[in-house]
């Protein structure tokens, strides 16, 4: 072996921290002895306080050696990582095979000059980084440039975007656990309350209802209070995706998209262009009325953090967001699309609301008549019910117009909906791993078909876009190249 | 088709006989010595013992076996189940080398191979093998 163990680096202290909260499952032990000797008071707890004591400083001695033999090289060819204490574990990547590399600067860890540093490669898990270390700023800016330099190729081209105000806000309305779903609820909830208010009061509750009652303003205060913390929620949520997005700036830079943002938690993700599975754009009913666009990539690595999403493009009109793919990646374009499905078609893509409809319309009616002495409760619910399904006849409706395919330039780009989004896909052909075709007794009479495509991404991505003609499918299929 | 070497097969009698031990202790702590709990629990942990040393462990290391081609790897393991994986090496993400404590010892360690979804594990080698493979699966790595 040509490596040597001390020309390893040693990670941050601050991993100690980290190393520590392996470990402290281990103090099951003191808690188990505590529990069985409760009974049997102070003077036996305190006499056997020295296993308790052992037990935290062996917890505290395993977290420091964790980190003390937490190392890592870098060579001209790639990055070595050691880890372990019994099992000692040697990881090789070499720098090709880097998909996204992520600083991240909380402000718990600014004090002590670290950042926490993850890489990822497309053999990882789906939740963690394949290499994940809290380093001192300079050390993971060397990491990060050494990194960089490693895989530059000559295809300069320079570009930098900066999210406007709007643009963030908008991102974080729509992000924010769906605007229109916390209305609902909030409604539901305030509405339900008036009918049904004066049978749920008791004892329980009559202190929590005095206090409420003061910001109530007519409504049932336990409804009132309920309604107040799903909008706060929302509230919350907003908020926190302001500040997250705040400092959102894309720039290109050779074969790199440098992604920054965040306000209490700094973070800049770089991920590299030919990297990238696909673009995905998205549209909600809301959305589409207001003519926004939302833009992810799909790279392995990028938007895996808890809470983060993988955006590119938080949020812009038609004409714009082309426009910017086009000057960010230019390598993966859209095009408009071919394949459509047919007239006939259409009672498929409506078929499923309409039952629902109708089924609520029904169910509504009968406990309307049933239930004499809920009719008001009867008639509200009903309604609530149906409007989900109205909203989602109307999305059914939109999606038979913009359900797609259509290929330039060994990229596919897809149209389709799913649930109650409207999604876009642009796809290189070398990411797609299994096309299949599948045809219903339903869709016999119409000759189309659903056509299912597979890419490579963190795990499998799975996009159909459904009614299809066969004929049509079966030229796909044709012009198709596996790679 | 490669198997193991030898010493794997050692470093498995090894850790059944040590899990042995454990038992027989942890019984001695719960129950005391020739009572009928003792008993039944030093016939558990003699039959666990028997079956792992015996019949298991002579099974999965005969079941372990590897080979590399120009092209591909193969890794067949199972002892109930068979499972045969292949993978082309140009699917291979990266590498991963583990050492026991029984590395020390007896000079073997595990290959962890890295592709796209999945990953395999090629338990108890050689060494010397260990670091060829990585060598012609990786050769940028400097084991």
């Amino acid at each position: 072996m040509n490596l040597k163990y001390k020309d390893f680096n040693q990670v941050h202290p601050a991993a100690i921290v980290k190393s520590i909260s392996k470990f402290l499952w281990i103090l099951f032990i003191p808690l188990l002895r505590s529990l069985t000797i409760s009974f049997d008071g102070f003077y036996y707890w305190i006499k056997g306080a020295w296993l308790d004591i052992l037990v935290i400083l062996v917890v505290l001695l395993l977290g420091y050696l964790s980190w003390s033999l937490q190392k890592y090289l870098q060579t001209s060819k790639g990055i070595y990582f050691l880890k372990g204490i019994i099992s000692r574990k040697l990881l090789f990547i070499p720098y090709d095979k880097i998909t996204c590399v992520s600083i991240e600067v909380p402000f718990y860890l600014k004090p002590f000059k670290a950042v926490k540093f993850k890489l990822n490669t497309n053999g990882g898990g789906y939740k963690k980084a394949d290499i994940f270390m809290i380093l001192f700023k300079n050390q993971a800016e060397k990491f990060y440039e050494n990194c960089r330099v490693s895989y530059i190729k000559n295809n300069k081209i320079n570009f930098i975007y900066k999210s406007s105000w709007i643009q963030i806000i908008m991102l974080s309305f729509i992000s924010s656990n769906t605007i229109a779903g916390v209305i609902f609820v909030f409604t539901l909830i305030t509405k339900s309350g008036n009918i049904l208010g004066d049978k749920f009061k008791t004892d329980f509750f009559e202190t929590l209802t005095k206090f409420a009652e003061l910001l109530a303003f007519g409504l049932p205060p336990f409804a009132a209070i309920l309604g107040y913390i799903v909008l706060f929620g929302w509230l919350i949520s907003f908020i926190i995706n302001v500040l997250e997005n705040i400092t959102f700036n894309v720039k290109r830079q050779n074969n790199e998209i440098n992604i920054e943002n965040g306000f209490f938690v700094k973070k800049q993700y770089t991920v590299i262009s030919d990297k990238i599975n696909f673009i995905q754009i998205k549209q909600s009913l809301v959305t589409k009325m207001l003519g926004f666009y939302i833009t992810f990539i799909h790279c392995t690595g990028y938007g895996k953090s808890k809470n983060q999403k993988s955006v590119i493009i938080p949020s812009d009109y038609k004409n714009a967001t082309k426009i910017l793919l086009n000057k960010l990646l230019p390598e993966i374009k859209m095009c408009d699309k071919k394949y459509f499905p047919q007239k006939n078609t259409l009672p498929r893509f409506i078929f499923m609301p309409i039952t629902f409809v109708f089924i609520s319309i029904s169910l509504t009616l009968l406990c309307f008549f049933i239930f004499e002495k809920l009719k008001d409760l009867s008639l509200f619910l009903g309604i609530m019910l149906i409007i989900p399904f109205i909203w989602y006849l109307i999305v059914r409706i939109i999606s038979y117009k913009h359900t797609g395919i259509g290929k330039k330039n060994q990229t596919y780009t897809l149209k389709y909906t799913y649930g109650f989004g409207l999604f876009t896909d642009i796809i290189p052909e070398k990411n797609i791993v299994k096309i299949i075709f599948r045809q219903s007794l339903f869709q016999k009479p119409t000759k189309s078909c659903d056509i299912i495509i597979y890419t490579q991404a963190e795990g499998i991505q799975r996009h159909l876009v459904p009614n299809i003609l066969k004929s049509q499918a079966i030229e796909i299929i044709n012009n198709h190249k596996f790679s | 088709m490669k198997k193991l070497p030898k010493r794997a097969l050692v470093v498995l009698e090894i850790i059944s006989l040590l899990l042995f031990v454990l038992l027989i202790t942890l019984n001695s702590y719960m129950f005391l010595y020739k009572t009928m709990f003792w008993w039944i629990g030093f016939s558990l942990s003699l039959l666990i013992y028997v079956f792992l040393s015996f019949i298991f462990f002579p099974l999965y290391y005969n079941s372990n076996k590897y080979e590399l081609l120009d092209d591909k790897i193969i890794f067949e393991r199972g002892v109930f189940s068979n499972k045969k994986q292949i993978i082309n090496l140009d699917k291979i993400v990266y590498i991963s080398i583990i050492k026991t404590p029984f590395y020390y010892i007896f000079k073997i360690c595990s290959l962890e191979i890295f592709v796209m979804g999945t990953k395999i594990k090629i338990p108890m080698l050689d060494n010397k093998t260990c670091i060829n493979l990585s060598k012609k699966i990786c050769p940028e790595n400097e084991f």
